[in-house]
């Protein structure tokens, strides 16, 4: 069989794991605070305007700088750092499977399980803000917001993998990285911004949307770079993990010896 | 090979008291998150807040400083963010730790109150969302008043408020961060659940507010809650929807109610062996 | 060294701590107990032989490849590690069904492994049953289950037999056994001898990191009872039981370390063991405690260890 046969019982796996018990409530809980935003708008009557114009600015204030990086955060680093943890890598390390294989069927399980997730916690209120008689969404918005989640998720759970396998402190690290590299720096003037990621997913919605809350991001860079920016972090943060995993002990650091 | 006579030797002891017990979890607990992570996040805090307080003073407009220009850190992007990371740095494993390792059937099976231990654990969180919280304030006054850039009672004025605030700040987040590090056995839910309960509450009550313009719903931001204490404590006169006094009401009841219910929740905890 | 396993001063530090210090052995074909008190290294060596630590010094080769690499060797090469961790979501069954389809066999092929080898280890009936609510001695046996369902040339059990009950001990030791006979090579470690003196004769002892003895059992007890034991007695009247004691021809020292207490070196002990109660019924003396310090494998480590080989 071929590496690729074996990435599908490791996604498999992966994304199983990912999703159940009481983690899967903690994740639809955050996820589904959105919808009941634009639900307790819609109770207190207001206008349509308001509800489909805060549906889509909850996206891009609530869903994509919050939401997004801690359901990610959650699913990316426990890929490796939860088993190194409870000291179950062993079962996968001594088989035969190239370790490099690992990597990226616990990435791909991992990026599917955060869209189950992300995927409706960002199109539902756009749904809900419809069905409570909002101006209507254009599909195009729609469909960007949607390539944005896609996108996010791509990238974001490629920085956490690594996170994940690299530092005890995976936790600390990927908030520090979520809360203060991404939302400070991208508060900052001049070019500093374009060192974050959500810069491009930012720019891809304010390229892609042409009017509403989600159209106002400036941006300098075109609609190729906003797509090729994640998808290239994305490549390069899964092919390091891939390679620093060949050469990474497994083991917790100390052993029962 | 032994072979003898049982014998229980073991006379009475007399144990020390219940405070002596819980400064002992107290300290283990203090011992336990002063790590390189922990320290790493409070000296950025300290550089971020010390830079904010002692700028804003040397460049406060004429007529000098008040009481006032030392509200900046509130307004501040990075003090929710920084506070909330240390927050989770050292509360988000103080129970799903013990809870993870089971290592709290060994603290429950000694002669201590479940109220102690979980004393201990609070107060240790407290001592270290204190230090991010009220510290870097109190020290950017400092280095002004030794500076001589601000007169003693100005200085005194500000220390005052930046410990009230920061105290109804530390009871909140500390109560968030038990009750939730008593819900998990693992530290990286709880410290996900600390950003994701906070910011939750914080976008709503904007967006909800904002649209609605009602008032009340701004009570749910826990940072919306502080910045309203801060502007009654540093007298900034600026007339908030919130009012200061029930903001500061509000995020002590919050915190205590958030103990309250850590203390339920591991008063039915049933630890269970392999 | 052109064994199954061979080690050449193999030295891995956690940090400080030295898990083996300069680890030299050669593991032969058929089943070899690695025997070793807590601590010793035992399972520092099976996660390095399992490729999930590297050596920080020295060579170690499995069946010819270095232990530090992946790839296909992997799969002659089965491995059940010592921590009951595993997958808790999942079922005893899909847990090696995962683990053979990881390992490149088709879904039906892995089925039917796994349920051959779930079969194997007794474990039939909590098949379909989580994980999670596994006992410590399920776990093993499905830990055993997915380290044999890929028939591997080499197995390295570490502990296999902790938690297991005492029925469940003898039919894994059969099982072990079986696996010796049909040609398949096995390490197992364990800190209780008497139960790999129940499955071969081949050992290696280890202790602090380090291999003090290799071979034939037997011959390492032999060495081993060259060396006198040690009982140490509380007597009422220890002058008088010494008298009596010094008649015997096996006990080679007597010396009063306390004033009711006195130890005895006797090159025999069983037989010591045997005559002392006759000794006390025929002549009334009063023995309230025995102790032998060193009537246990640790004592035997230690005795190697320092240098009575």
């Amino acid at each position: 069989m071929t590496g690729v046969d074996r990435l599908l019982p490791i996604a498999g796996a992966a994304f199983r794991g990912s999703l159940r018990g009481s983690r899967t409530v903690a994740l639809g809980a955050i996820a589904a605070v959105p919808t009941l935003i634009v639900v307790a708008l819609a109770a207190a009557n207001a206008s349509s305007t308001q509800i489909s114009d805060a549906s889509l600015g909850l996206f891009g204030t609530l869903t994509l700088r919050v939401v997004m990086i801690l359901v990610v955060l959650v699913i990316g680093v426990a890929q490796f750092r939860g088993e190194i943890e409870d000291d179950t890598l062993a079962y996968l390390t001594s088989r035969s499977v190239p370790r490099a294989v690992v990597a990226v069927g616990k990435y791909l399980g991992s990026v599917l399980a955060c869209l189950v997730v992300l995927v409706p916690s960002a199109l539902v209120p756009l749904a809900v803000a419809q069905a409570a008689g909002g101006s209507p969404i254009p599909s195009s918005t729609a469909f960007a917001v949607l390539a944005t989640v896609i996108l996010g998720t791509l990238a974001y759970d490629a920085v956490f993998l690594l996170f994940g396998l690299v530092s005890p402190s995976a936790l600390l690290l990927g908030l520090i990285y979520g809360f203060l590299w991404e939302f400070l720096l991208s508060l900052l003037p001049g070019t500093i911004p374009r060192i974050t990621l959500v810069y491009y997913l930012h720019a891809l919605l304010g390229l892609s949307v042409t009017s509403g809350p989600l159209s106002g991001y400036p941006t300098v860079v075109s609609l190729g770079e906003a797509i090729a920016a994640p998808l290239g972090v994305a490549v390069a943060f899964v092919s390091l993990t891939a390679v620093l995993f060949r050469y990474e002990e497994t083991a917790p650091l100390r052993s029962s010896a | 090979m032994s072979i003898s006579a049982p014998r229980y030797a073991a006379g009475p002891v007399q144990l020390r008291g219940r405070l002596h017990r819980t400064l002992a979890i107290l300290f283990r607990e203090l011992q336990e998150r002063a790590g390189a992570g922990t320290w790493f996040v409070m000296a950025l805090t300290y550089a971020t807040v010390v830079l904010t307080v002692v700028l804003g003073a040397l460049f406060a407009p004429p007529g000098g400083a008040s009481l006032s220009t030392f509200y900046s850190p509130f307004s501040s992007p990075a003090w929710p963010f920084l506070v909330l990371i240390v927050t989770t740095a050292v509360g988000s494993g103080a129970i799903a730790d013990d809870l993870g390792n089971r290592s709290i059937t060994l603290y429950l099976s000694r002669p201590i109150h479940l109220t102690d231990y979980l004393a201990a654990k609070a107060s240790a969180v407290g001592v270290f969302i204190a230090l991010a919280a009220i510290g870097p304030g109190v020290a950017g006054i400092v280095v002004l008043a030794g500076l001589g850039s601000i007169s003693a009672t100005l200085a005194l004025s500000a220390i005052g408020a930046f410990i009230a605030v920061g105290l109804v700040t530390v009871v909140f987040f500390t109560g968030l961060a038990v009750a939730l590090s008593s819900l998990s056995t693992k530290p990286l839910y709880a410290g996900v659940g600390i950003f994701g309960a906070t910011f939750a509450a914080e976008i709503s009550a904007e967006t909800i507010g904002g649209v609605t313009g009602g008032t009340s719903i701004r009570y749910l931001g826990p940072f919306q809650d502080v910045q309203a204490a801060a502007t009654g404590a540093f007298q900034t006169g600026a007339s908030g929807t919130i009012d200061p006094l029930g903001a500061s009401f509000l995020l002590l009841g919050a915190g205590i109610l958030l103990l309250l219910g850590a203390w339920i929740r591991l008063a039915r905890v049933e630890v269970v062996g392999e | 060294m052109t064994g199954v396993v061979d080690a050449l001063a193999v030295t891995k530090r956690y940090g400080e701590v030295l898990g083996l210090n300069g680890f030299t052995a050669s593991f032969g074909a058929g089943i070899t107990g690695l025997i070793g008190p807590n601590g010793a290294g035992k399972s520092t060596l099976f996660r390095l032989l399992a490729g999930q630590l590297r050596p920080d010094a020295g060579t170690l080769s499995v069946l010819g490849q270095p232990a530090w690499s992946e790839g296909s060797f992997r799969r002659r090469v089965g491995y059940c590690p010592e921590q009951p961790a595993m997958y808790d979501w999942m079922t005893g069954k899909e847990f090696v069904v995962y683990l053979l389809r990881v390992d490149g066999y088709s879904r039906a092929e892995a089925e039917k492994r796994a349920t051959q080898a779930i079969d194997t280890v007794g474990l039939t009936d909590a098949k379909a049953r989580r994980v999670r609510v596994y006992s410590k001695g399920m776990r093993q046996r499905v830990k055993i289950a997915q380290g044999i369902a890929h028939d591997p040339e080499l197995l390295l059990l570490d502990e296999p037999l902790n938690g297991v009950d005492p029925v469940g001990r003898a039919q894994l030791l059969a099982l072990f056994t079986r696996l010796g006979r049909s040609g398949h090579h096995l390490i197992v470690s364990s800190h209780v001898l008497y139960e790999v003196e129940r499955l071969t004769d081949q050992i290696v002892m280890i202790s602090n990191g380090r291999a003090l003895a290799q071979g034939d059992l037997h011959r390492i007890r032999d060495l081993i009872d060259e060396r006198p034991h040690t009982i140490e007695i509380t007597a009422r009247e220890p002058r008088s039981l010494a008298k009596l004691l010094s008649g015997w021809d096996h006990v080679v020292g007597i010396e009063f370390v306390g004033p009711d207490r006195l130890t005895v070196r006797s090159r025999l002990p069983e037989t010591f063991y045997r005559e002392l109660p006759e000794l006390v019924v025929r002549e009334g003396a009063e023995i309230s405690a025995l102790h032998s310090s060193d009537d246990n494998l640790d004592a035997v480590f230690r005795y190697l260890s320092e240098g009575g080989r």
